[in-house]
Formats: C-alpha cells, sequence, structure tokens
C-alpha cells in the first residue's frame, strides 16, 4: 500500500538529504539527524525511511565510490527528486496554513 | 606513528548479516554497519561499538525480513512464528485430542529415554581411566571348553613382574572378601561388606583416590582393608574411621587402613571394600579352605587355578600388546604345555579395559555384571519397538482428525501456500507436539527416578540415571526426530488436498482414499502392543515361578 504523505520521520530525513546535496548517505544523515535536532536516531530507522521515501519516489540513489572507512565497500548516495521536493513545499504550506488558525493566545503561551 | 590494535566487529555478528542479508543490498549495508562501528568505536569506545554493530545487525535483520527472506531464502521466520501460533490454537481447542496424542506420545519417549540415560550411565564405564588405552585385562581362554574366562591364575602376576619386561603395573584381585559382590542385593547376611582382595597397585593402575589413608601402605600388609565413602559411612559413626577394625566373619578381623574419596567414576570393578591380597596367603597357609582361590581351584599359587582371581595389566608406554601377546603364549606353554588333561590346555588373551563392559565377546566369571553388545542392541532395539507404536498412533490420530483441516488447506492453497509450505506447516506442528511430549517425558522421568534406581537389577548392575548436558542434548535432537517421523505421512498426506474438492464440499468426499498404509500402521501397532502385553505377563508369570516354588 502506498502512502503518499509525509510522515514525521521521513519528512525530517528528507530534509536533511535535500539539506546535504548529493552527499546523503545513510550514515551521514543519522549523524546529521543526532547534531541539528539531538533525537536518538538509529541507523536501522534511517535505513528504513531512506526505503520508503525511495518507493515513493521522493529520492533517487545511485552508488557512489568505494571508500577506506568503509572497509572499501561503496555506499548508497540519495538525492531529493522533484516530487520529493514538492511534498516537502505542500508539507511546509500546510504547516504553515495550519498555524495561521492558530489563535494569538496560544501562540504566545508557546513562545 | 603509534599502530593502534584494529578494532573489527564481532565475528558471528557479521556472518549473521552475510546469512540474512540480500545481496543486492549486502554491500551497502555492511558499509554503513562498518562505518558506523568505527565511529562509535573513536567516540564511545570499542565496547559501546560492538553492542552497538550487534544491535544493528540483528535490527536490521528484524526489520528486514520481510523483504529480504521471503525474496531470497527459503526459510521464512514469519511463516514460522505463524505455523507455531496455529499449532498451539489447535492444540488449546482439541483438548482432549491433543491430551491423548502428546501423553501417548510421552509415554514412548518414556521408555525410550530411560533406556538412553542407562545406556549413556553405562557407556562410561571405565572411561575416567586416563590410562584406559594401555590396561588390559588378562583372559583365560581354552579351545576345548566353549566358555571363555575373565578371571586367569594370580601365579601369572608374579611370572609376568618377575621374568617379563615391557608392563609397568600388574593387578591381581581374589574373590571372595565378604559376599558376593553380585548378590549383594539379593542375599540376607550377617558379613557387613561384599568386597574383593587387591594389590597395593590398584591405587594407582585404576586411579582410586584416597581421602583417609596413605596408598603406599594401605594395602600391604595382610587383614587390612580400605572402604568405599559409602561404606565407611555405613559401618561406622565417625567421619574417619581408619585405625578400627571390621569383622568378617570366618575370614577374620580386618583393620581398616583407608577410605575412597567419593566419586562418580563407575567401573566394571564393583566393589565396597578391598582387602590386601596378602590375606589370601596368610588364610591359605592358615586354612587352606578359607583360600578363596583353594574354594574353587587348587590353591593360590597353582597355575591351574583359573577362576579367583583377575589379573589386569598396565603396559608400558609405547609398548603394543603383540609384544605382551608373545611373552603370555610362552608363559601358557611353559605351565600347560605338559598337562595331559585337555581341559587344562589354558592360553591367554588380552582385553582391553574400555572394552570388558559393553563387551563384543561374553566371558565367564565376571568381577562384576556387564553388559553385552547383544543386550544393548535388543534393549535400543526394544525401546524403538514402543516409540515406533506410539508414532503410528500419533500418525493414524492426525490422520483422523484431517477432515478438520481440510477447509484450512484449501483455502491456504487458494490464498497462494505451495505445497511444500503446508508440508512444512504440519511438520512443524508435529515437532510441537513432540517437544511437549519430550517435556512431559522429561516431569516423568524425574518423578519415577527413584523408583527405577531402586530396582534390583538396576542396583546390582550399578546403574545410574546420569543426566548430563550431553544426554539432554540428544534427548531434544531425539524429539525433533521423532516429530519429524511421525508428521512426515499425514504432513504428505494433508498437504496433497486438492483446493478445488475440499472447498467444493466435505460431505459426499473420500479425502484419504489410500487406506493402505494406515491399515498396515493400525495393525502394527496393535500387534507390537499384544506382544508387549503377553511377553510381560509370561516373563512376570515365570520369575514368580522362580522365586516361589520350591524345588
Amino acid at each position: 500500500m502506498k502512502r503518499n504523505y509525509l510522515g514525521e520521520f521521513e519528512e525530517l530525513v528528507l530534509l536533511i538529504t535535500a539539506s546535504l546535496d548529493e552527499n546523503a548517505y545513510s550514515v551521514m544523515i543519522t549523524h546529521e539527524i543526532i547534531a541539528q535536532t539531538s533525537r536518538s536516531v538509529r541507523l536501522n530507522q534511517v535505513h528504513t525511511a531512506l526505503q520508503r521515501l525511495e518507493e515513493k519516489g521522493m529520492i533517487r540513489s545511485r552508488m557512489g565510490e568505494p571508500t577506506a572507512e568503509r572497509g572499501g565497500r561503496r555506499k548508497r548516495l540519495f538525492k531529493i527528486t522533484a516530487f520529493g521536493k514538492q511534498a516537502l513545499r505542500a508539507a511546509q504550506s500546510t504547516r504553515k496554513h495550519l498555524w495561521s488558525l492558530v489563535p494569538a493566545s496560544v501562540k504566545l503561551s508557546q513562545a | 606513528m603509534k599502530t593502534k590494535k584494529k578494532v573489527t566487529p564481532p565475528r558471528w555478528a557479521n556472518k549473521l548479516l552475510r546469512y540474512f542479508c540480500p545481496i543486492d543490498l549486502a554491500e551497502e549495508m555492511e558499509g554503513d554497519f562498518y562505518e558506523e562501528f568505527n565511529y562509535q568505536a573513536e567516540h564511545k569506545g570499542k565496547r559501546f561499538a560492538q553492542w552497538d554493530y550487534i544491535r544493528n545487525v540483528i535490527g536490521f535483520i528484524l526489520r528486514f525480513k520481510r523483504v529480504s527472506i521471503r525474496q531470497y531464502s527459503f526459510f521464512n521466520i514469519d511463516l514460522f512464528q505463524h505455523y507455531f501460533a496455529i499449532a498451539f490454537r489447535k492444540l488449546a481447542r482439541h483438548k482432549a485430542f491433543s491430551f491423548i496424542n502428546i501423553v501417548g506420545l510421552a509415554l514412548g519417549m518414556f521408555t525410550c529415554l530411560i533406556m538412553v540415560m542407562l545406556l549413556a550411565d553405562h557407556m562410561a564405564f571405565d572411561k575416567y581411566n586416563t590410562r584406559g588405552d594401555r590396561i588390559y585385562r588378562v583372559v583365560s581362554v581354552n579351545k576345548n571348553l566353549s566358555r571363555h574366562y575373565a578371571s586367569s591364575p594370580s601365579a601369572l602376576r608374579d611370572e609376568l613382574r618377575e621374568k617379563y619386561t615391557g608392563i609397568e603395573k600388574v593387578v591381581c584381585f581374589y574373590r571372595g572378601f565378604g559376599n558376593e559382590i553380585g548378590n549383594r542385593f539379593l542375599e540376607k547376611s550377617t558379613i557387613p561388606v561384599a568386597g574383593l582382595y587387591a594389590d597395593p597397585e590398584v591405587f594407582d593402575v585404576f586411579e582410586y583416590e584416597l581421602e583417609y589413608g596413605d596408598p603406599k601402605t594401605a594395602l600391604v600388609d595382610p587383614y587390612s582393608v580400605v572402604l568405599t565413602k559409602n561404606t565407611a559411612r555405613k559401618l561406622f559413626k565417625q567421619e574417619n574411621p581408619v585405625g578400627e577394625t571390621i569383622n568378617v566373619g570366618e575370614i577374620g578381623i580386618y583393620k581398616v587402613t583407608g577410605v575412597l574419596k567419593e566419586t562418580s567414576h563407575k567401573s566394571h570393578i564393583g566393589f565396597e571394600a578391598l582387602a590386601s591380597s596378602s590375606t589370601v596367603r596368610s588364610l591359605a597357609s592358615n586354612n587352606k579352605s578359607l583360600d578363596p582361590s583353594g574354594v574353587t581351584g587348587p590353591g593360590i599359587d597353582d597355575w591351574r587355578g583359573v577362576y579367583a582371581s583377575w589379573v589386569y595389566l598396565l603396559l608400558e608406554k609405547g609398548k603394543t600388546t603383540d609384544d605382551v601377546k608373545l611373552d603370555l603364549d610362552q608363559i601358557a606353554l611353559e605351565h600347560y604345555g605338559n598337562e595331559k588333561s585337555e581341559e587344562l590346555n589354558w592360553r591367554f588373551q588380552l582385553q582391553k579395559l574400555t572394552e570388558i563392559t559393553p563387551t563384543r565377546n561374553s566371558y565367564g566369571n565376571e568381577v562384576g555384571p556387564v553388559l553385552d553388545w547383544t543386550l544393548v542392541y535388543f534393549m535400543i532395539g526394544l525401546s524403538f519397538a514402543i516409540l515406533a507404536t506410539s508414532c503410528f498412533n500419533f500418525t493414524n490420530l492426525s490422520i483422523a482428525r484431517s477432515l478438520n483441516r481440510a477447509k484450512e488447506i484449501g483455502v491456504r492453497k487458494v490464498t497462494g501456500a505451495a505445497r511444500w509450505q503446508i508440508f512444512v506447516q504440519f511438520l512443524s506442528e508435529s515437532v510441537v507436539i513432540s517437544l511437549l511430549s519430550l517435556f512431559l517425558a522429561v516431569i516423568l522421568i524425574f518423578l519415577t527416578k527413584n523408583f527405577f534406581l531402586d530396582l534390583t537389577l538396576i542396583r546390582m548392575t550399578q546403574w545410574d540415571l546420569s543426566a548430563n548436558v550431553y544426554v539432554f542434548g540428544i534427548f531434544a535432537a531425539f524429539a525433533v526426530l521423532v516429530g519429524i517421523v511421525a508428521g512426515l505421512f499425514p504432513a504428505a498426506v494433508l498437504s496433497g488436498f486438492a483446493p478445488v474438492k475440499v472447498l467444493r464440499g466435505l460431505n459426499n468426499l473420500k479425502l484419504i482414499s489410500k487406506t493402505g498404509l494406515r491399515k498396515v500402521l493400525i495393525v502394527s501397532q496393535f500387534s507390537i502392543a499384544l506382544i508387549f502385553i503377553i511377553t510381560t505377563i509370561v516373563v512376570y508369570n515365570q520369575m514368580n515361578l522362580f522365586f516361589h516354588t520350591d524345588h
């Protein structure tokens, strides 16, 4: 079954993938999420999210060059697709719209 | 530059990953985990990194099993979980049926396992001896007599000691100290112990350890005796009875010079006490009728006295039995060559310590009860026959109930199950049942253990139900095997159902047309059961006759 909306964690992964431009791969994404959001994230979660995103066509992958720190193995590099960008923008605008509906009193108490 | 010791992820986790990971994902996954490992090793240390690696690998396998295993492997964890769940549900729903099935199989297993345990115990006899490969017993053979004897003349010991080389130690046992060992549970006697006379070398050759007393002197003087710990406890109140005396009826008063350490070692030489062999000579010079070799033979130093003593050799390192055989032939020729009577024309052969029990050849006049391989095979056969009947029973019950499962199989097949999957499902179901039966059987064994150990036969042959890891390993493998064997036929039949026929209606449908095998199973099951019942009754009546009839 294909879901066309973005899950919360998927959105996070997709955003990080976009921010890392062409160099995004699982281990780097994991560490980036930890660094930027200070959530504790496991490699396996990121694997799953990347797999789902790819199934939905929001990211595209190719195999990179073998490197020494990986014991001479290649890594899978991810790149955001146009559909992925569109989904991110849609998510953002949905948020913005919903956020604008929130009454000022709630917004203030949040801050 | 300082060379740092290279840190690597645990090897087994790597293997696990290679095994489960689909080929096209392998490279990137291994790379990811490896990189992460190095990162963690640098930041949080080696131990943490290794744990983290294991967590990652296992997490990956569990998460990706749907993708990887279904596509690339025959073995599917999900499906097996499902099979076991279904198996337990079915068992819970048909309680009476499950009960009969499990208890039936458990009883069959119970007999089989008791047999396995007894045999496993017996196989350990004499295996404790670290020099067992160099210890041999001299047996006496006479081509004019149909029977060969485990005993040999004690004069042989002195001859070998004084005139021949290549033998490190010779030990001789005489019978006749106290009660007969084999009969000690049958006879009611005022004599407190059953044992043997033995040479002082016995401690060395058979690796008996003394808890109290000195092995060098304990069996040197006449009328000294070494007790087993158990016997010492039975006879004396104090912990260390060395220096006390025991009265062994006609054959005198003996001084306790040692107590053996309690051990789990088992040997075909069973005794409660060992008296010094020098006693025999003293008895012989005082009163010939008390000399044990004089009772059954012509006397202590006489070469014709073959029946009262046993001689064991410890060969020197590097010597083979061939060297000693020549010497033994030489000795036999010297001492029996001139005998006029054919019946005294003895020859000597060697029997390896570890082959004394269970034995390939049976010898007369054994030191204690030994087991024959024929008997071993017979008992194995017997218990497997019993197990086979319960397997047959299981098979028949499963087939009889197969109509209940027909619809389920139909639906499974329609939704895409392959025949082998149904086959595996029913096999795993029967393995579950047999494991439950094993559980029950083991409980039964523990409940009835003491009863079995009380049986005279078991006590006489000093059997024990030994339960070690090894035995339990056999049990588990055994249960799985039984499950597979018993479930093979039902699984084959049930997995062959045609979904269309089954789903169209069960009423006027004959699902199992080949009832031939079922009939064979039922008939053989009943005949084996009847044979057992009849044999048991006959043997029981015969035994009653033996014990209670006046001759």
